[in-house]
């Protein structure tokens, strides 16, 4: 037993000072007889909690907490700014579960047309690609512009265990539109391999450009497009590498437009 | 964690507000009435559980079904904020806390049944537990306080707190199975 396993009743009630705690907690990672206590602390005690005398909360205080919870961000859902109902999959309701099936349908839809897309389609017309994070080659001239949003929607997951979360907003500018994606939850991509947006007419892909998460999972990417090219769906895909000009990876994510 | 638990649970996960009103609707009485109980502040107990109910919404803190109850997982989270708080609260040094009036003028608790047979339960068991033992767990547990000052308090020596505390918890533990196995007859 090391000098360090006195502490334990102190960790666990936070009386230590941040020094302890650390050193509490690199000793922790090495005694056993420590973890062993504390689990057995934590089990003992795992009923202790039901023995109050009940106390009525002040009246106001659901609305209260509820409205400073719902200011947080939400766990998963995209916040549309437009009223769109965020994707709420297994909702309780008969007619958010219509919505979402008629989704998913839609997903399935689109998978095997997309995968034949990647097999008969070469590149082709890629508009522009730009991405938060690579210097555009052509300096911009700084210049006022007013932004209009002409669409936003959120992007649905193509296989029910896909946790990611993306919504996709097009806002017009001067000359040409720009395309923002916002994703969340993401995983994180294995070595070489970066998520890679497309943009979809008539079933053949167009790449709109690549973007990776940073560690929270969370990522955000812009890409200048072309109005006039009339894209009917887009799809987010899992790439082996940022060089793809076709859609070789997994979709993950898709939405007609 | 019930079934239902389970359901709320996920759907709360996959950011359905409603889930997280029927949590709220479900658990608040029983958390405040515990932050209550650690805090005696009744706008501090609001506090801690609205950062709880902040965690559970934001998905700080996530819950682990092999982990135990989920009652159980909301609790130990509001005492860890408790702690938390009384930790921030003695860098400030302040001593002003005063008991507010603590009674429900309807101590009943028929809204969460879980928290009503298990209150029935520990309430019976901790009355079977010497006053020494008593006395410990409630310092070390609810009142959240150092080995030094549960030492000073019981008099004992700094260096048998943990020993002390651990047997008062297993005396507890055996206790709260054999009135639920067999209506309290204590088996020795």
């Amino acid at each position: 037993m090391s000098d360090k396993c006195t502490h334990l009743i102190d960790y666990v009630n936070g009386q230590l000072t941040d020094t302890e705690t650390k050193e509490f907690e690199a000793h922790f990672k090495t005694c056993s007889t420590c973890e062993e206590e504390l689990n057995e602390i934590r089990a003992l005690t795992d009923d202790l909690g039901f023995d109050v005398d009940p106390v009525e909360p002040p009246p106001e205080m659901k609305e209260r907490i509820l409205s400073a919870a719902f200011a947080e961000k939400a766990p998963v859902e995209s916040q549309s700014s437009d009223g769109k109902k965020p994707i709420a999959v297994g909702s309780t309701t008969n007619k958010q579960e219509q919505h979402i099936q008629k989704r998913k349908k839609k997903a399935n839809w689109l998978i095997p047309a997309m995968a034949a897309a990647l097999f008969l389609s070469l590149i082709g017309n890629i508009y522009t690609v730009s991405q938060l994070g690579e210097p555009d080659d052509v300096a911009i001239e700084p210049s006022i512009t007013v932004d209009s949003l002409v669409q936003r929607l959120n992007l649905q997951p193509a296989a029910e265990t896909i946790p990611f979360q993306a919504t996709a907003s097009f806002v017009n500018k001067d000359h040409y539109q720009q395309l923002v994606v916002e994703a969340e939850q993401l995983s994180q991509p294995e070595d070489t391999q970066v998520y890679q947006v497309w943009l979809l007419k008539d079933g053949e892909p167009y790449r709109a450009g690549t973007f990776t998460p940073a560690e929270d999972g969370s990522g955000i990417s812009t890409f200048d497009i072309d109005p006039e090219m009339g894209y009917d769906t887009i799809a987010i895909t899992i790439e082996p590498d940022e060089t793809s000009e076709t859609p070789e990876g997994d979709i993950v994510l898709v939405e007609e437009l | 964690m019930s079934e239902h638990d389970v359901q709320l649970y996920k759907k709360l996960r996959r950011g359905e507000k409603e889930a997280l009103e029927q949590m709220y609707d479900k658990y608040s009485k029983l958390l405040f009435s515990f932050s209550f109980k650690m805090t005696e502040e009744k706008q501090l107990a609001e506090e801690i559980v609205q950062e709880v109910f902040i965690k559970v919404w934001t998905q700080k803190s996530s819950y682990d079904e092999t982990k135990g109850k989920f009652s159980s997982w909301l609790l130990t989270m509001t005492r860890n904020t408790v702690i938390d708080h009384h930790r921030k609260k003695r860098e400030i040094a302040s001593e002003t806390a005063t008991k507010e009036m603590t009674e429900d003028p309807d101590p009943s608790v028929e809204d969460q049944v879980e928290w009503k047979e298990k209150r029935a339960v520990v309430k019976k068991a901790i009355s079977q537990l010497k006053p020494e033992q008593q006395k410990v767990i409630t310092l070390f547990y609810y009142q959240g306080l150092s080995q030094q000052k549960i030492a000073d308090s019981c008099n004992l020596p700094l260096g048998t707190v943990k020993g002390r505390l651990r047997l008062a918890l297993k005396h507890l533990k055996t206790t709260i199975q054999d009135i639920e196995q067999n209506g309290g007859i204590i088996h020795e």
